[in-house]
């Protein structure tokens, strides 16, 4: 079977639309399917104006201790995380203690809604909400 | 308005335009309406004076589709110069409503101006200018959109001042389902830009295509060159199409990052 040049762009487009919408969808699937960390309470959110870079976040930790792995910087407006790092060496949130947890991710300097995601041993994740500016 | 040199040369290209229009609209009105009637020699007066209209006319058209690219890159320098604007939806708001039927017709301006410019270059491959009344009418019917376009440019660029305006924060929130599509293709996945231009203009070179074949039935004088301009616009739509496809794995990287840390 013989394809015109036509019908293949309109072939290309239809699956490039298609991928696009498809891998969208997994991103935001696998974004809404991060199971929540109930015992941390995030207690501030430290951000230097002047260069726009999340600089550390400020949790107590209510339940029993756990491991931070990693963490992920999450735009809202975009739909994208747009950094994800692990933490080396790991960092432990003691029962009842109040850690600072430095990470250095940079923001957009115009401003935007961020999730910051903090991930523990146990698979499940801490979300602090960040405004800037 | 905020003077910038982009915004000025927006205001100028929106200037030119219109005073070229003023130029070019009655005479396109002249020959489409005497050309039927004509002698052989007020046929070859006309003739002369539409390749005057035509120059004049690819001059305004290709500043129009150049304003069109403009638009975003002067669009995107004023999100510093507005409180509150994150991205293009601020600088958008601080220029409504102009500005957002402004984003409607640029996303048009090149297919539909495409056209005109696609039939003027076979008319002037073929000889006698068989296309002449066509597209002297033809670009009557785009007068009104063109008019718009340089109205709405006009318009918005002496509208858009240094007020506080609310961004796309407070449309796209986390429960949106989808994203801000100017922090999206602008900011966060720029690859993007280079995918929908592809595309765009490949599906903008099939519908020329598509055009031109329509005027081969109703021209049979243009077959010749019409059929070798088709199948070099196809090729070419296909080759953006391709390239399109290409661009779409790096963007899709730019949006696949995993959400949690793999290393």
């Amino acid at each position: 079977m013989r394809i015109s040049a036509t019908k293949a762009v309109i072939i290309l487009l239809v699956a490039a639309i298609l991928v696009t919408g498809a891998v969208y969808l997994y991103v935001r699937t696998q974004q809404s399917s991060i199971a929540l960390e109930q015992n941390v309470e995030v207690l501030g959110v430290e951000v230097n104006k002047r260069t726009a870079e999340l600089v550390s976040v400020t949790l107590r930790n209510n339940g029993p201790a756990l491991i931070l792995e990693g963490a992920s910087l999450y735009k809202i407006q975009s739909g994208i995380t747009l950094v994800s790092s692990k933490f080396s060496p790991p960092i432990i949130l003691y029962t009842g203690n109040v850690t600072k947890v430095p990470i250095s991710y940079q923001l957009d300097k115009e401003g935007a809604d961020y999730f910051l995601y903090l991930f523990t041993n146990k698979g499940t994740a801490i979300r602090c909400g960040i405004s800037y500016p | 308005m905020i003077w910038t040199p982009l915004t000025a040369v927006m205001v100028i290209l929106g200037v030119f335009g219109l005073a070229l229009m003023i130029y070019t609209v009655p005479k396109a009105y002249n020959i489409s309406k005497k050309i039927s009637k004509a002698s052989l020699e007020e046929r070859y007066g006309l003739e002369k004076q539409y390749y005057l209209l035509s120059t004049v006319v690819w001059v305004v058209l290709i500043t129009r589709i150049v304003a069109s690219i403009l638009f975003w890159v002067t669009n995107e320098s004023l999100i510093p110069l507005i409180p509150g604007a994150m991205c293009q939806f601020g600088v958008n708001q601080a220029g409504a409503p102009y500005s957002w039927i402004d984003n409607g017709v640029k996303l048009i301006v090149l297919l539909v101006y495409g056209i005109w410019l696609s039939l003027d270059f076979i008319n002037r491959r073929v000889k006698g200018a068989p296309l002449m009344q066509s597209l002297s009418r033809l670009f009557l019917l785009l007068a009104p959109l063109l008019v718009l376009d340089l109205a709405l440019d006009l318009g918005f660029y002496f509208t858009v001042s240094a007020v506080t305006v609310p961004c796309c924060r407070v449309v796209f929130t986390a429960e949106s389902p989808i994203p801000c599509p100017y922090c999206f293709v602008f900011h966060d996945a720029p690859m993007f830009i280079v995918v929908i231009s592809c595309y765009g203009l490949a599906i903008s070179l099939v519908v020329w295509s598509f055009v031109i074949r329509h005027f081969i039935k109703r021209v049979p004088e243009i077959e010749g060159v019409g059929m070798e301009a088709i199948r070099r616009l196809v090729t070419l739509a296909l080759g953006f199409a391709v390239m399109g496809t290409v661009a779409l794995i790096p963007a899709i990287m730019q949006v696949m990052r995993p959400a949690v840390p793999v290393h």
